[in-house]
């Protein structure tokens, strides 16, 4: 029985009065593409820090592959490969030199290091640009280098930060194939992303908020998670459909997909039903198509999720 | 050593790829020194000079026509009156005055001794004694040229005029041999400390302000094989300078390397490296490049310039800025300079200085790698 890549025990980073990450637990298993699910500023990126040791926990524990973060971060680094949510590598080095470097750094042997870094410059298509300097090449090709970067060392836990912001979808999706395929070769993936398509590609997610890890799961049980049902509606003008339909308590996971709105509906009856609803829009003046229903998807949950956490002030 | 290597060997990329920092690397010594060198100068190149001759004989203007022929000495002049004088130094026509009283040629004959008024401008110090001694020296060397003449026509052979004895001492003594000679080496030890602080001050902190830090503290690396690694390329580069900086020395200074090249190499290279580490340790502990520059430049030029003894002796200084001195690379590395450029002394006859430098040179550098943080 192998042993968790990553534990992480009741994690806490507070900035002064702020609690950034409060009581934050997870557990990833070697071969897992884990998801992080949140918001911008809800505590992931400070999570992802403090595993790489780049920021001190206020409390709690982070075990590495069996090493405690807290006395053993050296040994840990060498285990971990970091794709930041910002390009930061070499922008005057070639992107073949940025690739020799980090290879250096992380130790990678000397005979083996011109093999591999061919071999990622051919896996993530890099090989048109590898003469070229990384601050000159495209966005989508410099996550791919970021990541080739992070990769060569064969790390047993990969910490991965929005690696797919700024990118197309097309590439996106080839990304996460270098992903999934990492992961079948026995490398735990902790992913973050705010991106839904991205969420459904992971074997489990969290969803934070806040601070706080609001639910876990597999993408179905996170479905799941979506009482009710979903629907959806043509609408126009759609701007106050969509301010309307948010001042109703009894709909929830409201949200505007150009001209079609989309609620959940708690209940199929009375005033809460969703004829009911498109109904009562046409009575407040909007144009309305008839309802459809939707398949229920993680952004759902997650729009439901933010909407029932309790609102504090930070 | 692999994780060093890479380190130095992306830090002289960065260095080839910035033309900014590898043209500052090269030409500032030769601006610096080349502008040093000639601004730096404790010798006086001109002499503006004028008279007041009361006298108006033969031996009155020959005296003129002589000292007017003397190297260095320009003739702005004759005034009539000596009240005159503080006129042509106000206007800074003139740096001195000589008056030749009146009765010059007949006491001259009648074999006395005629004392003859220099009158100096002495608003600027150093050019006042200079003028002072010029002055004064051509006048007497005049003065014991005419008792040589007249003791040879009297059949005295060797019998010497009064003024003459003082006059020879002041004539011998050549100031511009001794001033150049003694700043080179000095100006060569600035000019790289100025350069190695100034080069690495920006190394750590760049990639701070650049967010590449951040892969860095996530990588293994050790902080000592980061350091020497990003050391190394700048130390490479500093004893390129050096080379520069003795070559401009020997040629337009006229200062050539009397001793072993090798040991000037040898402690040139302990030199840069501490000046560099010094540089690198101001990276590590601020938080902007312009904060890193400054701190850098701050702490290695202006004690360099003034207690290295570079143009002060440390000898004159009280005892607590001696202590101060002493720990300055500079101090002992000029020390080293002169001895192995000036007088072709061995390493091993200026042993205190080597291993004072040695032991400041391993002092930065763990200084640096000790103040190394891979917190963001």
């Amino acid at each position: 029985m192998s042993q968790p890549a990553l534990v992480v025990t009741d994690l806490v980073r507070k900035f002064g009065d702020f609690t950034a990450v409060d009581h934050v637990s997870l557990e990833v298993q070697p071969g897992e593409v884990f998801g992080f699910l949140g918001p911008n500023g809800c505590g992931k990126s400070t999570t992802i820090k403090m595993i790489c040791g780049l920021l001190a926990p206020t409390a709690g524990r982070i075990v590495v592959d069996g090493l405690d973060v807290a006395t053993q971060a050296e040994a840990i680094r060498a285990r971990l490969g970091y794709v930041a949510q910002f390009f930061n590598l070499y922008d005057t080095l070639t992107v073949r030199e940025n690739l020799l470097f980090f290879g250096g750094v992380y130790g990678v042997p000397a005979g083996e290091l011109e093999q591999r870094v061919d071999h990622w410059i051919d896996r993530l298509d890099l090989g048109g640009v590898a003469g070229q300097r990384a601050g000159q090449i495209s966005v989508g090709l410099q996550r791919s280098l970021a990541l080739a970067a992070a990769v060569l060392h064969e790390p047993v836990m990969l910490l991965l930060d929005e690696p797919t912001s700024g990118v197309d979808p097309v590439a996106r999706r080839a990304f996460f194939e270098v992903i999934a395929e990492l992961a079948a070769s026995g490398a735990a993936v902790l992913v973050t992303t705010h991106v839904m398509d991205e969420a459904e590609r992971c074997h489990r997610l969290s969803l934070m908020n806040r601070g706080r890890l609001v639910t876990e799961g597999t993408p179905t049980e996170i479905r799941a998670l979506a009482g009710g049902s979903i629907w959806q509606v043509e609408v126009a003008p759609a701007g106050r459909a969509l301010t309307l339909a948010e001042s109703r308590a009894d709909l929830s996971a409201v949200a505007l997909f150009g001209t079609k709105l989309q609620y959940r509906v708690a209940e199929e009856n009375g005033t809460g039903a969703p004829e009911a609803v498109a109904e009562w829009l046409r009575e407040q003046g909007i144009t309305t198509g008839p309802p459809k229903p939707v398949r229920p998807t993680i952004e759902h949950v997650f729009l439901q999720v933010l909407r029932d956490a309790p609102e504090e002030q930070p | 050593m692999r994780r060093i290597r890479a380190v130095a060997r992306k830090e002289w990329l960065h260095i080839i790829r910035d033309p900014r920092s590898l043209i500052a690397a090269l030409t500032l010594p030769v601006v610096l020194l080349v502008l040093y060198g000639y601004a730096v100068n404790l010798d006086l190149n001109e002499l503006e000079w004028a008279v007041c001759d009361q006298d108006q004989s033969a031996t009155s203007r020959a005296l003129i026509a002589n000292m007017s022929g003397l190297e260095r000495f320009t003739f702005v002049g004759a005034i009539d009156d000596p009240e005159d004088t503080e006129q042509l130094f106000r206007l800074g026509t003139a740096r001195g005055v000589v008056v030749l009283p009146a009765g010059l040629e007949r006491d001259v004959f009648a074999g006395r001794t005629v004392p003859v008024q220099v009158l100096i401008d002495g608003s600027e110090g150093t050019i006042a004694s200079l003028a002072q001694s010029y002055l004064e020296g051509a006048v007497n060397a005049f003065g014991a040229q005419i008792s040589r003449d007249q003791a040879r026509r009297r059949g005295l052979a060797g019998a010497l005029g009064g003024q003459a004895i003082e006059a020879r001492t002041r004539i011998y003594y050549n100031p511009d041999l001794i001033s150049r000679k003694f700043l080179v080496p000095g100006l060569i030890a600035i000019v790289l400390m100025m350069l190695a602080a100034l080069l690495t001050s920006g190394v750590v902190v760049r990639e701070r302000e650049r967010g590449t830090f951040e892969l860095l503290a996530a990588s293994p690396i050790a902080p000592s094989d980061l350091i020497i690694g990003k050391l190394l390329p700048y130390i490479l580069l500093g004893l390129v300078d050096v080379v520069i900086a003795v070559v401009i020395g020997w040629v337009l200074f006229d200062v050539p390397v009397v001793g072993s090249p090798l040991a000037l190499i040898v402690v040139s290279a302990i030199f840069v490296l501490t000046a560099s580490a010094i540089g690198l340790f101001f990276s590590c502990v601020t938080s902007t490049q312009q904060a890193a520059m400054l701190l850098a430049l701050a702490s290695t030029v202006i004690p360099t310039m003034l207690l290295s003894g570079f143009a002060y002796p440390v000898r004159n200084m009280p005892l607590f800025l001696q202590g101060v001195a002493q720990v300055l690379p500079a101090t002992h590395y000029i020390a080293l300079l002169r001895g192995i450029i000036l007088r072709g002394a061995g390493l091993m006859h200026m042993w205190p200085n080597v291993a004072a430098l040695v032991a400041i040179g391993l002092l930065w550098p763990t200084v640096a790698i000790r103040r190394f943080r891979k917190a963001l």
